[in-house]
Protein backbone atom coordinates (compact mmCIF):
# COMPACT_ATOMS: atom_id res chain seq x y z
CA UNK A 1 0.00 0.00 0.00
CA UNK A 2 1.32 3.49 -0.79
CA UNK A 3 1.38 6.44 1.53
CA UNK A 4 0.11 9.97 1.31
CA UNK A 5 2.67 12.35 -0.15
CA UNK A 6 2.73 15.76 1.45
CA UNK A 7 5.15 18.48 0.40
CA UNK A 8 6.14 19.09 3.98
CA UNK A 9 4.78 18.34 7.40
CA UNK A 10 6.20 19.44 10.72
CA UNK A 11 5.67 19.03 14.41
CA UNK A 12 7.53 20.25 17.47
CA UNK A 13 7.36 19.52 21.16
CA UNK A 14 9.39 20.08 24.31
CA UNK A 15 9.76 17.49 27.04
CA UNK A 16 11.61 17.32 30.35
CA UNK A 17 14.85 15.39 30.29
CA UNK A 18 13.47 12.44 32.28
CA UNK A 19 13.10 8.73 31.53
CA UNK A 20 9.33 8.99 31.10
CA UNK A 21 9.88 11.40 28.21
CA UNK A 22 11.28 8.63 26.03
CA UNK A 23 7.81 7.15 25.65
CA UNK A 24 6.22 10.60 25.13
CA UNK A 25 8.54 11.45 22.26
CA UNK A 26 8.35 8.08 20.51
CA UNK A 27 4.57 7.96 20.80
CA UNK A 28 4.28 11.46 19.33
CA UNK A 29 6.58 10.40 16.52
CA UNK A 30 4.49 7.32 15.86
CA UNK A 31 1.35 9.43 15.72
CA UNK A 32 3.02 11.96 13.38
CA UNK A 33 4.14 9.19 11.03
CA UNK A 34 0.82 7.32 11.10
CA UNK A 35 -1.03 10.47 10.03
CA UNK A 36 1.29 10.61 7.04
CA UNK A 37 0.61 6.91 6.45
CA UNK A 38 4.30 6.07 6.43
CA UNK A 39 5.17 2.34 6.38
CA UNK A 40 5.19 0.62 9.78
CA UNK A 41 8.68 -0.79 9.40
CA UNK A 42 10.18 2.63 8.68
CA UNK A 43 8.27 4.22 11.55
CA UNK A 44 9.55 1.54 13.91
CA UNK A 45 13.17 2.02 12.84
CA UNK A 46 13.03 5.74 13.49
CA UNK A 47 11.16 5.20 16.78
CA UNK A 48 13.92 2.98 18.12
CA UNK A 49 16.63 5.41 16.95
CA UNK A 50 14.78 8.29 18.62
CA UNK A 51 14.30 6.21 21.79
CA UNK A 52 18.06 5.68 21.95
CA UNK A 53 18.82 9.34 21.25
CA UNK A 54 16.41 10.66 23.89
CA UNK A 55 17.69 8.05 26.34
CA UNK A 56 21.23 9.32 25.79
CA UNK A 57 20.21 12.89 26.51
CA UNK A 58 18.21 11.86 29.58
CA UNK A 59 21.12 9.78 30.86
CA UNK A 60 24.06 12.04 30.11
CA UNK A 61 23.18 15.61 29.12
CA UNK A 62 22.07 17.06 32.43
CA UNK A 63 24.02 15.28 35.18
CA UNK A 64 23.63 18.08 37.71
CA UNK A 65 20.04 19.14 37.32
CA UNK A 66 16.57 17.61 37.10
CA UNK A 67 15.01 20.40 35.05
CA UNK A 68 16.74 20.00 31.69
CA UNK A 69 14.56 20.33 28.59
CA UNK A 70 14.69 18.51 25.27
CA UNK A 71 13.27 20.27 22.20
CA UNK A 72 12.09 17.85 19.57
CA UNK A 73 11.28 18.60 15.91
CA UNK A 74 9.76 16.16 13.44
CA UNK A 75 9.64 16.93 9.74
CA UNK A 76 8.63 14.99 6.67
CA UNK A 77 9.71 16.64 3.41
CA UNK A 78 10.42 15.27 -0.07
CA UNK A 79 10.54 11.63 1.06
CA UNK A 80 12.80 12.37 4.03
CA UNK A 81 11.71 11.87 7.63
CA UNK A 82 13.85 14.06 9.87
CA UNK A 83 14.02 14.17 13.65
CA UNK A 84 16.02 16.86 15.39
CA UNK A 85 16.71 16.82 19.14
CA UNK A 86 18.08 19.88 20.89
CA UNK A 87 19.32 20.17 24.45
CA UNK A 88 21.36 22.63 26.46
CA UNK A 89 23.31 20.07 28.41
CA UNK A 90 26.65 18.36 28.22
CA UNK A 91 27.77 17.86 24.59
CA UNK A 92 27.93 14.43 23.07
CA UNK A 93 31.06 13.42 21.20
CA UNK A 94 30.71 11.81 17.79
CA UNK A 95 33.96 10.02 18.57
CA UNK A 96 31.86 7.92 20.95
CA UNK A 97 29.79 6.64 18.03
CA UNK A 98 30.78 3.02 17.45
CA UNK A 99 31.79 2.00 13.96
CA UNK A 100 31.26 -1.66 14.80
CA UNK A 101 28.92 -3.63 17.00
CA UNK A 102 30.20 -3.37 20.61
CA UNK A 103 32.32 -6.31 21.74
CA UNK A 104 30.25 -8.58 23.85
CA UNK A 105 30.35 -12.03 25.35
CA UNK A 106 28.45 -13.62 28.19
CA UNK A 107 31.48 -13.94 30.40
CA UNK A 108 32.64 -10.34 30.01
CA UNK A 109 31.82 -7.32 32.08
CA UNK A 110 30.42 -5.27 29.22
CA UNK A 111 26.66 -5.20 29.32
CA UNK A 112 25.72 -2.51 26.87
CA UNK A 113 26.88 0.05 24.35
CA UNK A 114 24.25 -1.07 21.88
CA UNK A 115 22.21 2.13 21.98
CA UNK A 116 24.53 4.23 19.83
CA UNK A 117 25.06 1.29 17.49
CA UNK A 118 21.29 0.93 17.02
CA UNK A 119 20.87 4.66 16.38
CA UNK A 120 23.46 4.61 13.69
CA UNK A 121 22.13 1.52 11.95
CA UNK A 122 18.44 2.30 11.93
CA UNK A 123 18.62 5.68 10.17
CA UNK A 124 20.20 6.82 6.92
CA UNK A 125 22.06 9.84 8.23
CA UNK A 126 22.99 11.03 11.71
CA UNK A 127 24.77 14.25 12.59
CA UNK A 128 25.59 16.08 15.77
CA UNK A 129 26.73 19.62 16.37
CA UNK A 130 27.41 21.68 19.45
CA UNK A 131 26.71 25.41 19.10
CA UNK A 132 29.12 26.98 21.55
CA UNK A 133 27.51 30.43 21.28
CA UNK A 134 23.93 29.37 21.90
CA UNK A 135 25.10 26.48 24.15
CA UNK A 136 22.85 24.10 22.25
CA UNK A 137 23.44 20.52 21.16
CA UNK A 138 21.66 19.42 17.98
CA UNK A 139 21.29 15.81 16.97
CA UNK A 140 19.68 15.26 13.57
CA UNK A 141 18.58 11.87 12.25
CA UNK A 142 17.13 11.34 8.79
CA UNK A 143 15.55 8.40 7.08
CA UNK A 144 14.47 8.29 3.45
CA UNK A 145 10.99 6.88 2.98
CA UNK A 146 10.80 5.90 -0.69
CA UNK A 147 7.39 6.19 -2.37
CA UNK A 148 5.55 2.90 -2.74
CA UNK A 149 7.63 1.17 -0.08
CA UNK A 150 5.52 -1.43 1.66
CA UNK A 151 5.39 -1.97 5.40
CA UNK A 152 7.73 -4.58 6.88
CA UNK B 1 7.58 -4.15 40.65
CA UNK B 2 5.37 -7.20 40.35
CA UNK B 3 6.08 -9.32 37.29
CA UNK B 4 3.46 -11.53 35.68
CA UNK B 5 4.76 -15.07 35.86
CA UNK B 6 3.44 -18.59 35.49
CA UNK B 7 4.93 -21.85 36.74
CA UNK B 8 5.45 -24.87 34.57
CA UNK B 9 7.15 -27.47 36.74
CA UNK B 10 10.64 -26.16 37.42
CA UNK B 11 10.34 -23.57 34.64
CA UNK B 12 9.15 -20.07 35.45
CA UNK B 13 7.68 -18.11 32.56
CA UNK B 14 7.94 -14.34 32.88
CA UNK B 15 5.31 -12.57 30.76
CA UNK B 16 6.91 -9.26 29.85
CA UNK B 17 4.75 -6.58 28.32
CA UNK B 18 4.55 -3.03 27.08
CA UNK B 19 7.60 -0.86 26.67
CA UNK B 20 11.05 -2.10 27.66
CA UNK B 21 12.87 1.22 27.52
CA UNK B 22 15.02 3.15 29.99
CA UNK B 23 12.02 4.14 32.12
CA UNK B 24 10.95 0.66 33.15
CA UNK B 25 13.78 -1.67 32.29
CA UNK B 26 15.73 -1.09 35.51
CA UNK B 27 12.73 -2.09 37.60
CA UNK B 28 12.07 -5.12 35.43
CA UNK B 29 15.72 -6.13 35.65
CA UNK B 30 15.63 -5.88 39.44
CA UNK B 31 12.42 -7.89 39.65
CA UNK B 32 13.91 -10.60 37.45
CA UNK B 33 17.01 -10.61 39.61
CA UNK B 34 14.87 -11.17 42.70
CA UNK B 35 13.20 -14.14 41.03
CA UNK B 36 16.57 -15.68 40.28
CA UNK B 37 17.72 -14.99 43.85
CA UNK B 38 14.66 -16.93 45.07
CA UNK B 39 16.13 -20.05 43.47
CA UNK B 40 14.58 -20.16 40.02
CA UNK B 41 17.06 -21.59 37.54
CA UNK B 42 15.00 -22.20 34.39
CA UNK B 43 13.25 -19.24 32.93
CA UNK B 44 11.37 -18.29 29.77
CA UNK B 45 10.72 -14.67 28.83
CA UNK B 46 7.42 -14.55 26.98
CA UNK B 47 7.67 -11.52 24.69
CA UNK B 48 4.26 -11.75 23.01
CA UNK B 49 3.06 -8.50 24.56
CA UNK B 50 6.29 -6.53 24.33
CA UNK B 51 5.43 -3.54 22.17
CA UNK B 52 8.71 -1.68 22.17
CA UNK B 53 12.26 -2.78 22.89
CA UNK B 54 15.35 -0.57 22.99
CA UNK B 55 18.91 -1.19 24.16
CA UNK B 56 17.82 -0.54 27.75
CA UNK B 57 15.49 -3.48 27.43
CA UNK B 58 18.20 -5.69 25.94
CA UNK B 59 20.08 -5.33 29.23
CA UNK B 60 17.29 -7.26 30.96
CA UNK B 61 17.81 -10.28 28.75
CA UNK B 62 21.59 -10.17 28.86
CA UNK B 63 21.76 -9.72 32.63
CA UNK B 64 19.27 -12.54 33.23
CA UNK B 65 21.03 -14.87 30.82
CA UNK B 66 24.36 -14.23 32.53
CA UNK B 67 23.03 -14.68 36.03
CA UNK B 68 21.11 -17.87 35.24
CA UNK B 69 24.13 -19.33 33.43
CA UNK B 70 26.29 -18.61 36.47
CA UNK B 71 23.70 -20.37 38.67
CA UNK B 72 23.70 -23.45 36.41
CA UNK B 73 20.39 -22.52 34.83
CA UNK B 74 19.15 -21.26 31.50
CA UNK B 75 17.05 -18.54 29.89
CA UNK B 76 14.97 -19.00 26.78
CA UNK B 77 12.87 -16.47 24.86
CA UNK B 78 9.51 -16.99 23.21
CA UNK B 79 6.88 -15.32 21.03
CA UNK B 80 9.15 -12.62 19.67
CA UNK B 81 7.42 -10.17 17.32
CA UNK B 82 9.08 -9.22 14.05
CA UNK B 83 9.92 -5.76 15.37
CA UNK B 84 11.60 -7.16 18.50
CA UNK B 85 13.40 -9.78 16.41
CA UNK B 86 14.75 -6.99 14.19
CA UNK B 87 16.39 -5.28 17.18
CA UNK B 88 18.05 -8.51 18.26
CA UNK B 89 19.31 -9.10 14.72
CA UNK B 90 20.67 -5.55 14.23
CA UNK B 91 22.82 -5.84 17.36
CA UNK B 92 23.64 -9.44 16.43
CA UNK B 93 22.31 -10.93 19.65
CA UNK B 94 19.57 -13.12 18.17
CA UNK B 95 21.80 -16.18 17.81
CA UNK B 96 23.02 -15.82 21.38
CA UNK B 97 19.61 -16.74 22.73
CA UNK B 98 17.47 -19.87 22.42
CA UNK B 99 14.35 -18.40 20.81
CA UNK B 100 11.09 -20.31 20.36
CA UNK B 101 7.93 -19.34 18.45
CA UNK B 102 5.66 -20.11 21.40
CA UNK B 103 5.95 -20.24 25.17
CA UNK B 104 4.78 -23.85 25.16
CA UNK B 105 7.62 -24.80 22.81
CA UNK B 106 10.13 -22.94 24.98
CA UNK B 107 8.97 -24.68 28.17
CA UNK B 108 8.96 -28.10 26.46
CA UNK B 109 12.52 -27.60 25.26
CA UNK B 110 14.02 -27.68 28.78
Amino acid sequence: MGFMMLVSEKMSLSVPSQPASVASVTEQLESFCEKLELPDGEIHNMMIAVDEAVTNIVTHAYPETNDGIINVHFQFHDEWLKVELQDHGKPFSMEDMPTERPDFDLEGEKLGGFGLFLMQHLVDTLSFEHDDVAKVNRLVMKKRIAPGKTSR
Amino acid sequence: MELKTSEHGSVRVVHLEGRLDVHLSIEVEQAVDELISSGIKFMVFDLAKVEHLSSSGLRIFIAAMRRLKNEGGMLKLSSMSDSVKKIFRVVELYDLFDVHPTTEAAVASF
